[in-house]
């Protein structure tokens, strides 16, 4: 496993055909994806997204759900005490 | 598998309930740490059946971080299975060593709830408190065992070597409702180890479950604390359905109405013990498929 960069699975997830963004948080990597991106929705691409965020030193992938039409969110709000 | 290895796979689980009776019976009677869960509801059925109602008291320990909807469910299987069962209030969030979050926190809650049964046994004359721990609870982080240790509580289906699979067979073969009953551990076990319990997150987390349930969703599902951010576990087979856009936003909009500004569904799905992964204290196995950890 490499060490941790969500740039890097960004990229990854690019070449894998699959238009998003990542941020980190710890081990968890939050991929917000382009308008009309939904290649994750196959089995195989999805398989292979989780594959490559281990790869890439994150434990947990998930996929922001955004509202249609809602404008970027404070990417400062996921806090921890 | 065909009729014959049913009959026989079936002859071995009766053998070993019957394992569990003689168990109980050695015992005499017994205070049962009782949560409604697959195996507490399980293990206060056997004993009844073995020990007689007037030898058994289920218990329930009552807080903040014990979903309602488990509570309900324990008072239905009490009530339909003859189980005498006793409310007792806890409060592990009064506890700072708790409310922080740390990652023995389960010994924390368990010390509490163990410290007020334990005396409780002793006053009904019960001769000992027994819990609902599986063999397969053995190989997962689980620090609130230590504080049954301390407290000399036993558990009778880990030591005979219950997995969670045979104890929903069993509870299917007794006709216990609870057989493929989603386990809910407590609500505190969706927010990551060093972010604070507070029983406004737990309301929020419980909130946001409640709504997925309301959406059809069966099965093991977690609402993940992430902050402001909920991140949601599905049964890994719902996920790919979950993303497709206009059910994806009937999802995010549930979960947001109970407070979170953002919702991430997890690709991989529901994982048990998923937050022990995240920090760090149990190791991610790559070579596991989605969803096949016994729920717990």
């Amino acid at each position: 496993m490499s060490a941790r960069s969500a740039e890097e699975l960004e990229r990854a997830l690019r070449e894998l055909g699959v238009r998003c963004s990542v941020e980190a948080y710890d081990a968890l990597a939050v991929a917000v994806l382009e308008p009309g991106e939904r290649r994750l929705e196959a089995d195989n691409v999805r398989r292979r997204a989780i594959e490559l965020a281990r790869t890439h030193g994150f434990s947990h992938l998930a996929v922001e759900l955004r509202e249609p039409g809602h404008a970027p969110t404070n990417r400062a709000s996921l806090s921890r005490d | 598998m065909d009729h014959e290895q049913n009959r026989n796979a079936e002859a071995v689980l009766r053998e070993k309930e019957r394992g569990l009776v003689l168990w109980l019976r050695a015992h005499g009677s017994a205070l049962i740490g009782f949560s409604g869960g697959v195996d507490s509801a399980y293990l206060a059925c056997v004993a009844v059946d073995a020990l007689g109602s007037a030898n058994v008291l289920a218990v329930i320990g009552k807080s903040a971080s014990y979903p309602e909807a488990q509570w309900a469910a324990a008072r239905d299987v009490a009530r339909r299975f003859a189980v005498p069962v006793l409310e007792v209030d806890t409060d592990e969030l009064a506890d700072p060593r708790y409310a922080a979050n740390p990652t023995n926190r389960c010994y924390f809650c368990k010390s509490e709830l163990w410290s007020r049964l334990a005396p409780l046994a002793r006053d009904c004359g019960l001769a000992c408190v027994v819990d609902g721990s599986n063999a397969d609870d053995l190989s997962d982080y689980r620090p609130g065992a230590r504080a049954a240790s301390e407290w000399g509580v036993l558990s009778p289906l880990a030591e005979l070597g219950f997995t969670k699979a045979e104890i929903r067979e069993l509870s299917r073969l007794r006709g216990l409702p609870t057989w493929r009953q989603p386990s809910a551990p407590c609500l505190s076990s969706r927010i990551p180890y060093g972010t604070a319990v507070t029983p406004e997150r737990l309301r929020r987390v419980e909130a946001a479950e409640a709504a997925l349930r309301s959406l059809g969703i069966e099965g093991d599902l977690r609402v993940r604390y992430h902050g402001d951010l909920a991140r949601v576990e599905l049964p890994a087979g719902d996920v790919g359905r979950w993303l497709a856009p206009d059910a994806a936003e009937r999802l995010r909009a549930a979960v947001a109405s109970a407070g979170f500004s953002r919702v991430a569904l997890d690709l991989r799905g529901f994982r048990s013990g998923s937050l022990n992964v995240l920090g760090g204290v149990r190791t991610d196995r790559p070579d596991a498929a989605p969803n096949e950890a016994p729920a717990a």
